[in-house]
C-alpha cells in the first residue's frame, strides 16, 4: 500500500506544469541572479579602479612628502596641497583633488599622534575608503621604519604573510588539520540544505494535506488506507519529487558552469576574488579532511530529518484550516533548525558542553549537530548510533501521529484543532 | 451481511450515534433516512473504519472492520472528493489500486466503469473542467471501481439530474441483483422511496424504524389520501376543524390528507363530490416515507434543515 501512495504522489507531483516550470525555469532564474550579481561586481570594481583619484597632500611635518617622491601610487595621483590649510580644503571643494590628506607632524615618533585626516567632498564607497586607509598605513608605517634604517630584506620577511594551521591530534596517534571555522562550515551547510529543502518540500507536504483535506479526497484515502501508509507514502514521494528536482537543477547549473568558465573573463574575476581576500587578512578556513563516517552520518541523517520535519509539516497542513494560518504556525516549526543552525559555532567551540550533547540527540536538532560535533571532537560510536535511532524512532513516531491528525481533522472539518480534539483522535483507534 | 451492532459514537462534547444497531443484507439496498445532523455519517464512518466505536461493533460478513475489510468496501462519502489536477482514468486506477487491485485488473475495472456510466470521453479530462454531475458520476465510479461486495453511497443523487439518476439507479440495481450489500444514506425521503427494499429511519443518533419498506408502510395502514379536484376546498377545513382528517399538505387543487382515527376514507370522497365541481383524482394509499418519518420522530424535526 505504502509503495502504491508513493508511486500515486510521486506521479501526480512531477506531471504538473508547476512542477515542469519550477525544475526548468528556477536554475535559469538562479543563473541570471548570479550572472548579474558578478556583472554587478565585475564593473563597479572595474569602473572604481580604473578611476585614479586625485589625492592632495597636506603634509604639516614636511617629512611626507619628500618620501612620497621616492614612491609613486598606482591608484592615486599624488598632489601638494596649497600652504595653507583652509586653501587646501577649498581645493577639494572647487573640485581641484578628490581628497585632502592631512598628515600632523611627529607621525614617525614614538608617543606621536595617531590619526591623519582626509577631507572629501562626496562620501566615498567602503571599497574606496579602504584603499585609502591603506595608502595611509603603508605611508605611515614605510616612514616609521625608514627611522631604523632597516634593509629591504627586514622589511620583505615583516611583510610575509601568515596563517594558522589547525591540526587536532587524535587518540589513535593520527593527526588531522582542520580548523573550528571548517567544522562549523560543515555543520552550515548541513543546516542550509536542510532549511532550503523544508522551505521548499515541507511547506508542499503541508500543502498537499491542506489540499485533500478540503478537496475531501481525504475520506475516500482513509477509508483505503493505513493512515500511517498515507502519510509515509506522500512524505517519501515528495521526497522523491526533491531528489528528482535537485538532481535536474544540479546537472543544469554544471552545465551552466561549464558554459560560464568558456565565456567568462575567470581569470579577472579569480583576481579580484584572490586581491581582497588576501589583502583582507580574513583568517584562512582550512575545510577538515573527508571523513567516510561524518559523510555516511550525513546521509542518513538529512532524510530523517527531511521526514521528521516533513511530517510536522504535514500535521499542520491538516490541524489549519487556511495557508496563512498553517505558515505562521510552519516558521514556528522551523525553529529548533534555525536554533541548530545558529548554534552550530558554540559546537565546534564547545563539543562537550551539555547543550551541544543534548542537541545532537534531540531529534529536532541532531541531523545539524550531530555531524558538526564529530568533526571536532570523537564521539562514541554507540552515541552516534543512539542519535541516528532515535532520529529513526522519531520520525516513525511522528509520521504516525500526523496520519492519525490527518484523519482524525476529517471529523472536525470547519475549525481549528483544539487539544480535547488532539487527545480524542491520538486514542481512538 | 453487515452487522452494526449496539454502536455508540461520541465526539467531543457531543453524541452522535447512540446504541444504534442495523443490518445490511446482500442482494438488498438499504436505505439510511434521516435528517442532516441524525447520525448517519458517522455511522456509515465507522462502517468504513474511518473511526472506531466507543462501544458495540461493526461487522461485514462476520468480520470485525478493519483494514482487510476497507478493501471491500466502496464509498461515496457526502462530501464528494476529487484530485481536482488528476485525470478521471488515472484517479480511478490509484483508488482501485489501493483498494488493493494488480496495475491491470484496476486500469480495467476503471475503463469498465466509465464506459458503464456514459463517461469514457472523459477519460483523460481533469475534474476542474468537469461539471458537477459530471465529477458525480466519476465519485460514483469511485466507490464501485474495485467492485466491492458493500457499497456505501451517501447522498448519491444530490445535484444530479434526472437522466443521470436513472443511469445511477440502473447501476444500483444491477450491484444490488449481483449480490452486493448497498447502503444507502440520505435526508431526501421521497427520492428513494423507489429503490430501497429495507430502511432505517436514524434520528438524534437514534434508529427510531426500521424493516422492509412495504412492511413499515403497512404498518402504518392505508390511511393517507391524495385528492385532485376542481372548486371549493370548503370541506376539507371544515372535515379538519372536526378533526376527521389532518391536512398534511395542500396546493391548487392538490391535497394529501390523513384519515383521522377511524374516520373511513370513503366518506371524505362523498365530501368531496357533494362540494368540488370534478374530482381528477383519488386515492387512499400508505403514507410517504416523511409522513412515516414526521409521524415517527415528531414535530418539525424531520424536515430539511
Amino acid at each position: 500500500m505504502l509503495a502504491t501512495v508513493l508511486a500515486g504522489e510521486y506521479r501526480r507531483r512531477v506531471q504538473t506544469k508547476a512542477f515542469i516550470l519550477t525544475t526548468l525555469l528556477a536554475p535559469i532564474g538562479m543563473v541570471a541572479v548570479m550572472a548579474a550579481a558578478i556583472a554587478a561586481i565585475y564593473f563597479s570594481v572595474e569602473s572604481e579602479s580604473a578611476k585614479e583619484r586625485r589625492i592632495a597632500i597636506y603634509d604639516e611635518g614636511g617629512r611626507i612628502l619628500p618620501a612620497l617622491e621616492r614612491q609613486q601610487s598606482e591608484t592615486f595621483q599624488l598632489l601638494r596641497a596649497p600652504s595653507a590649510l583652509d586653501d587646501a580644503k577649498q581645493a577639494v571643494r572647487d573640485g581641484e583633488a578628490d581628497v585632502l590628506l592631512v598628515f600632523p607632524p611627529g607621525l614617525a615618533d614614538a608617543g606621536g599622534p595617531t590619526d591623519v585626516s582626509a577631507f572629501v567632498k562626496d562620501k566615498q564607497s567602503l571599497t574606496a575608503e579602504e584603499a585609502l586607509r591603506r595608502f595611509v598605513v603603508d605611508v605611515v608605517r614605510d616612514l616609521r621604519l625608514a627611522e631604523f634604517d632597516l634593509s629591504t630584506r627586514v622589511l620583505d620577511t615583516l611583510n610575509e604573510p601568515l596563517s594558522l594551521t589547525t591540526i587536532a591530534m587524535e587518540e589513535d596517534g593520527g593527526e588531522a588539520v582542520g580548523s573550528t571555522a571548517g567544522s562549523a562550515a560543515v555543520g552550515l551547510a548541513v543546516a542550509i540544505v536542510l532549511l532550503m529543502v523544508m522551505g521548499i518540500y515541507g511547506a508542499l507536504v503541508m500543502q498537499t494535506t491542506m489540499e485533500e483535506k478540503s478537496s475531501r479526497m481525504a475520506e475516500i484515502l482513509v477509508s483505503s488506507v493505513r493512515p500511517f501508509d498515507l502519510m509515509m507514502g506522500k512524505i517519501l514521494a515528495i521526497g522523491g519529487v526533491a531528489v528528482t528536482q535537485i538532481a535536474v537543477w544540479g546537472a543544469m547549473m554544471l552545465a551552466f558552469g561549464a558554459v560560464a568558465t568558456a565565456f567568462l573573463p575567470t581569470e579577472e574575476l579569480t583576481e579580484l576574488g584572490v586581491a581582497t581576500a588576501t589583502e583582507g587578512g580574513a583568517a584562512r578556513i582550512v575545510m577538515p579532511d573527508i571523513r567516510f563516517d561524518v559523510v555516511l552520518v550525513v546521509l542518513l541523517m538529512l532524510p530523517l530529518g527531511y521526514l521528521i520535519n516533513g511530517s510536522l509539516f504535514g500535521a499542520l497542513g491538516a490541524m489549519y484550516e487556511t495557508p496563512q494560518e498553517a505558515q505562521v504556525a510552519a516558521s514556528v516549526a522551523m525553529a529548533p533548525m534555525i536554533i541548530a543552525m545558529i548554534m552550530v559555532q558554540t559546537v565546534a567551540l564547545a563539543p562537550h558542553s551539555a547543550f551541544v550533547v543534548f542537541g545532537s540527540f534531540f531529534p529536532f536538532t541532531a541531523p545539524i549537530m550531530l555531524p558538526t560535533r564529530m568533526l571536532v571532537s570523537d564521539v562514541a560510536a554507540w552515541q552516534v548510533l543512539l542519535s541516528i535511532a532515535l532520529c529513526a524512532a522519531s520520525a516513525l513516531a511522528i509520521v504516525w501521529v500526523t496520519g492519525r491528525i490527518f484523519r482524525g481533522s476529517l471529523l472536525i472539518y470547519g475549525k481549528k484543532l483544539g487539544l480535547k480534539d488532539l487527545r480524542q483522535i491520538l486514542a481512538a483507534d | 451481511m453487515l452487522e452494526v451492532d449496539q454502536v455508540t459514537k461520541r465526539y467531543v462534547g457531543t453524541l452522535a450515534v447512540d446504541g444504534a444497531s442495523l443490518n445490511a443484507r446482500p442482494g438488498r439496498v438499504l436505505g439510511l433516512l434521516g435528517p442532516n445532523g441524525a447520525g448517519k455519517t458517522s455511522i456509515l464512518r465507522m462502517v468504513n473504519n474511518i473511526t472506531k466505536p466507543d462501544s458495540g461493533e461493526v461487522r461485514l460478513d462476520g468480520q470485525a472492520v478493519g483494514r482487510a475489510t476497507q478493501a471491500k468496501i466502496g464509498y461515496m462519502p457526502e462530501e464528494r472528493g476529487l484530485y481536482k489536477n488528476v485525470k478521471v482514468l488515472d484517479q480511478l486506477v490509484y483508488i482501485a489500486r489501493l483498494k488493493g487491485l494488480s496495475k491491470g485488473d484496476a486500469r480495467r475495472s476503471a475503463e469498465a466503469w466509465l464506459k458503464t456510466l456514459e463517461a469514457e470521453s472523459w477519460r483523460a479530462r481533469r475534474p476542474r473542467e468537469l461539471s458537477r454531475g459530471m465529477q458525480q458520476k466519476v465519485q460514483f465510479a469511485l466507490a464501485l471501481v474495485h467492485s466491492p461486495r458493500l457499497v456505501i453511497l451517501d447522498e448519491p443523487f444530490s445535484g444530479l439530474d434526472p437522466i443521470n439518476s436513472a443511469i445511477m439507479e440502473q447501476v444500483i440495481r444491477e450491484r444490488r441483483d449481483a449480490g452486493a450489500i448497498v447502503i444507502f444514506a440520505s435526508h431526501r425521503m421521497e427520492q428513494v422511496e423507489g429503490l430501497c427494499d429495507e430502511i432505517c429511519l436514524i434520528a438524534n443518533g437514534r434508529i427510531v424504524l426500521a424493516g422492509e419498506l412495504d412492511e413499515v408502510k403497512r404498518r402504518f395502514g392505508r390511511d393517507t389520501v391524495s385528492l385532485e379536484f376542481e372548486g371549493g376546498r370548503g370541506f376539507l377545513e371544515r372535515m379538519a376543524a372536526a378533526g376527521r382528517i389532518e391536512i398534511v399538505r395542500e396546493a391548487e387543487g392538490r391535497a394529501e390528507l390523513r384519515m383521522c382515527d377511524g374516520y373511513a376514507p370513503g366518506a371524505l370522497l362523498d365530501a368531496a363530490r357533494a362540494e368540488t365541481d370534478a374530482i381528477h383524482h383519488y386515492s387512499a394509499t400508505y403514507p410517504t416515507l416523511r409522513e412515516i418519518f414526521l409521524r415517527v420522530v415528531g414535530g418539525t424535526d424531520g424536515e430539511d434543515r
